[in-house]
């Protein structure tokens, strides 16, 4: 911990203690090692990031007929890039947990997508 | 003449004419994440797909508000509003959100309850433009 206590808010969190991995990453955060996709350079402390995934989600509106590999599953992107994909959100999260980009966008790709669809809600 | 004035535009993608907005979900005490919304006054109140429930810090959906609610093609569902906390824009936001267990797949929608009861808002949909204030 420092003299700030920041550590102590990282660790400990809102509601009770991070897993040891998270810890670890957070480490990461503070001593620079930054990945791509890790816009946030302290997610857990929850920093609001204003210009997350407004990239993500104009390349994946403006691409989606590209997507015919992912169809029907839900992925994750970071810029212009999938960087994970599975059979359901949970599977996605986790790759997205684990790869450490809380900026990744999750969205489900339709199983058609190169069909024009509209919505009315 | 009306003078509003808003702190923030934000120009959203064009390719099916809705306004859909990045927002980060921001569950107690985890990792936040993003999801894809649509700005959407026609409804009532917030709605979002079941995946996220569990993320979402949410343990048993029916712990909620129940709500009975109607989609536009007239199909009831009884769902159950969660309070959760959301970043829009770099704002964090905590709105009420329903849940139902047959809503697997679906656009997550920002409605009127709690959402834009929080900001001043107007669309420029010809110019793809969404102004806000909060």
């Amino acid at each position: 911990m420092n003299d700030t206590g920041v550590w102590t808010t990282e660790v400990v969190g809102r509601s009770g203690w991070w897993p040891i991995a998270d810890f670890i990453r957070t480490l990461s955060a503070r001593t620079g090692l930054v990945r791509q996709g890790f816009t946030d350079a302290n997610p857990w402390k929850a920093d609001p990031n204003r210009l997350a995934g407004i990239r993500e989600l104009s390349w994946f509106e403006h691409n989606l007929s590209s997507l015919q590999d992912y169809a029907g599953l839900w992925i994750a992107i970071v810029g212009d890039q999938v960087v994970a994909n599975g059979q359901s959100f949970e599977r996605v999260y986790e790759q997205v947990r684990a790869r450490n980009l809380p900026d990744a966008l999750i969205v489900p790709v339709p199983e058609n997508v190169s069909e024009e669809r509209y919505l009315i809600a | 003449m009306i003078d509003l004035k808003f702190a923030e535009e934000y120009r959203y993608p064009s390719a099916h004419e809705i306004v859909s907005v990045p927002i980060r979900i921001r569950p107690p005490g985890s990792l936040p994440f993003e999801q894809r919304a649509v700005l959407d006054t026609g409804a009532a109140v917030s709605r979002f797909d079941k995946s996220i429930l569990r993320r979402a810090g949410i343990t048993d959906i029916t712990a909620g508000q129940p709500m009975k609610t109607i989609t536009a093609d007239n199909t009831e569902y009884q769902c159950y509003v969660h309070l959760i906390e959301i970043e829009f824009m770099g704002h964090v936001m905590t709105i009420p959100a329903a849940f139902c267990d047959d809503w697997d797949k679906v656009q997550n929608l920002l409605g009127m309850r709690g959402f834009f009861e929080q900001m001043l808002a107007a669309f420029d949909h010809a110019r793809r433009k969404f102004y806000f204030a909060i």
